[in-house]
């Protein structure tokens, strides 16, 4: 099997199929109508629904992409959220994470198919349970204060107030491509450079969106506001720990430190938005 | 020029739904609806509707596409144009939240009417409970559904007996797990649809099977359930009640 890399530097030397060289191809057929559709019935439907192509004849063109988190908000077995506060891991009371969203590290650097299901599914029941046994124990939250309650509420309040500022859409289109220049399959040192200086100005904006429509009903404009500004944090604290890492392991790929380096980062990089 | 219009209702706002219409230039690639609906989204974000994966697995984006249900970000431009029109309306049946926002509810409750779990009460083994190939593959064409409810939303009986018709989606789920090796609740899952109602609502129309994006036959599995009934120890109050208390319901209503 070809790691990412190699596929990408395929595509980036030139050697690329199809008329403008930007994708490579995949050729399954080699394992026959039974297997494919039996064993790989997803990615059959998928070819043939958006590339027209049956893997069971022709191969697939494909291109390297970000399609999972392998990081997420750092949790124990028992889907409790923690930070860390000087050198201790400390649970956050009533936050819990599950699934993709979490980093409970059964991933390390890479995560293989169909370990997501294994995350969602194992730790998402120890969460339930845990939760339940902590409940029924008399354990819980306590309760929010008003000023939580003020702090929590007040990026929506920006929202359904502004008046003026930048338009959703273009913004996410903005850090899309910001990602996928400068943190994508391949990284380099300079590149990410370029891309931390440029999620700067991203972020001003991100802050600053406007919200034309106010309604109350399933106002979808509202909620991709709201996301774009959850996507905003995600790829901040992808691309700093991208950039700080000067390394390749697994998934991430620089070309300026191609070796594995266990002697100083064989650890987690963690992303504290207020420090 | 590409002559859309969509079935527009904000509650807030409007009195009664409309269609609007909108023109844009014709892409030059074949694109999918739901990236047709993201380019007007893009000069009128008042436009709603739901959507997640954009590639047939997660089932939010549900509408009605020129006369037909089915997924906005897997039917292709080139499929669904009648010259260079298409119509976009919600889900039909189901009571409209916003533009092609449907309220699900009655969907959902059906769904959950079949009780869509393994039951299963014996101890469970060590590490899985396994199942051999044969078994397996008698969930094919079961397990695949997205629950995005084109199919039940297609089906004449679902939208007269919306309370008390199951289904196709709902029933294709109840066979899944009388089907399933696995589990152990059979009889008492036979029991809960042995009224007159349940499955016996469903009068072949076959709409459903037209309308499910995931090649899916609802009709075949609802054809196994009313087998397994008519063979089941409640096949004698099902037969006696289909005819006459069904008729007699209706004619109380
Ligand atoms: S076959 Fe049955 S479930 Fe399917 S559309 Fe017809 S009546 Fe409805
Ligand atoms: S059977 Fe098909 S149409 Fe019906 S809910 Fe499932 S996937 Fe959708
Ligand atoms: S967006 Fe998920 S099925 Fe269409």
């Amino acid at each position: 099997m070809w790691s990412l890399d190699d596929r990408l530097l395929e595509i980036l030397e030139g050697r690329g199929c199809g008329e403008n060289k930007d994708h490579i191809f995949l050729k399954l057929d080699h394992l026959g109508a039974d297997v494919l559709n039996s064993k790989l019935p997803g990615i059959c439907e998928l070819s043939k629904t958006f590339a027209h192509v049956d893997p069971v004849y022709h191969p697939i063109p494909v291109v390297p992409t970000c399609h999972y988190m392998m990081g997420g908000t750092p949790t124990n077995i028992h889907g409790q959220a923690f930070t860390r506060i000087n050198s201790e891991d400390v649970t956050v009371p009533g936050l819990f994470a599950a699934g993709e969203a979490a980093c409970v590290s059964v991933h390390g650097a890479n995560r293989l198919g169909g370990n997501s299901l294994l995350d969602l599914i194992v730790f998402g029941r120890a969460a339930g349970t845990f939760i339940q046994k902590e409940l029924s124990s008399g354990g819980g939250v306590e309760s929010a204060s008003n000023s939580d309650i003020d702090n929590s509420l007040e990026r929506l309040n920006k929202l359904n107030e502004s008046s003026s500022g930048h338009e959703t859409a273009p913004v996410k289109k903005e850090l899309q491509t910001c990602m996928q220049n400068y943190f994508g399959v391949f990284r380099r040192g300079e590149f990410m450079e370029k891309g931390v200086a440029e999620l700067e100005e991203i972020r001003n904006k991100a802050e600053n969106l406007y919200l034309s429509d106010k309604s109350a009903a399933f106002n979808t404009s509202r909620v991709e506001a709201l996301e774009l500004q959850n996507f905003f944090e995600v790829a901040e604290a992808t691309a700093i720990a991208a950039y700080s890492r000067n390394e390749s392991r697994g998934a991430h790929a620089r070309d300026d430190f191609p070796e594995r380096d266990d002697d100083n980062w064989l650890c987690h990089s963690l992303y504290d938005p207020i420090s | 020029m590409l002559n859309i219009n969509i079935y527009r209702y904000n509650p807030e706002e409007d009195k009664f739904p409309y269609m609007k219409n909108y023109e844009i230039e014709k892409p030059q690639k074949d694109i999918m609806v739901l990236d047709l609906l993201h380019l007007l989204k893009e000069s009128d974000s008042s436009l709603s509707f739901r959507r997640s994966c954009r590639e047939g697995v997660c089932g939010s984006d549900g509408m009605n596409i020129n006369g037909k249900n089915g997924l906005a970000c897997i039917t292709a431009l080139s499929e669904v144009l009648k010259g260079d029109r298409i119509d976009i309306r919600p889900l039909p049946g189901l009571p409209v939240i916003r533009d092609l926002v449907v309220d699900m509810t009655q969907f959902y409750n059906q769904y959950e009417k079949i009780k869509p779990f393994l039951q299963n009460d014996t101890t469970a083994p060590e590490q899985e409970r396994l199942q051999s190939p044969e078994d397996r593959a008698k969930l094919d064409g079961l397990y695949e559904c997205i629950l995005c409810a084109c199919c039940s939303t297609a089906c004449p009986s679902f939208w007269w007996n919306p309370d008390r018709f199951i289904g196709p989606a709902g029933l294709l789920q109840a066979y899944r797990f009388l089907a399933d090796t696995r589990d152990l609740e059979k009889d008492s899952r036979l029991d809960d649809l042995a009224d007159p109602f349940s499955v016996y609502r469903c009068h072949g129309i076959m709409n459903c099977v037209a309308a499910c994006p995931k090649g899916l036959n609802p009709n075949k599995a609802i054809g196994e359930i009313k087998t397994m009934l008519l063979k089941g120890k409640n096949s004698k109050n099902i037969i006696a009640s289909d005819g006459v208390t069904a008729l007699k319901e209706n004619l109380r209503k």
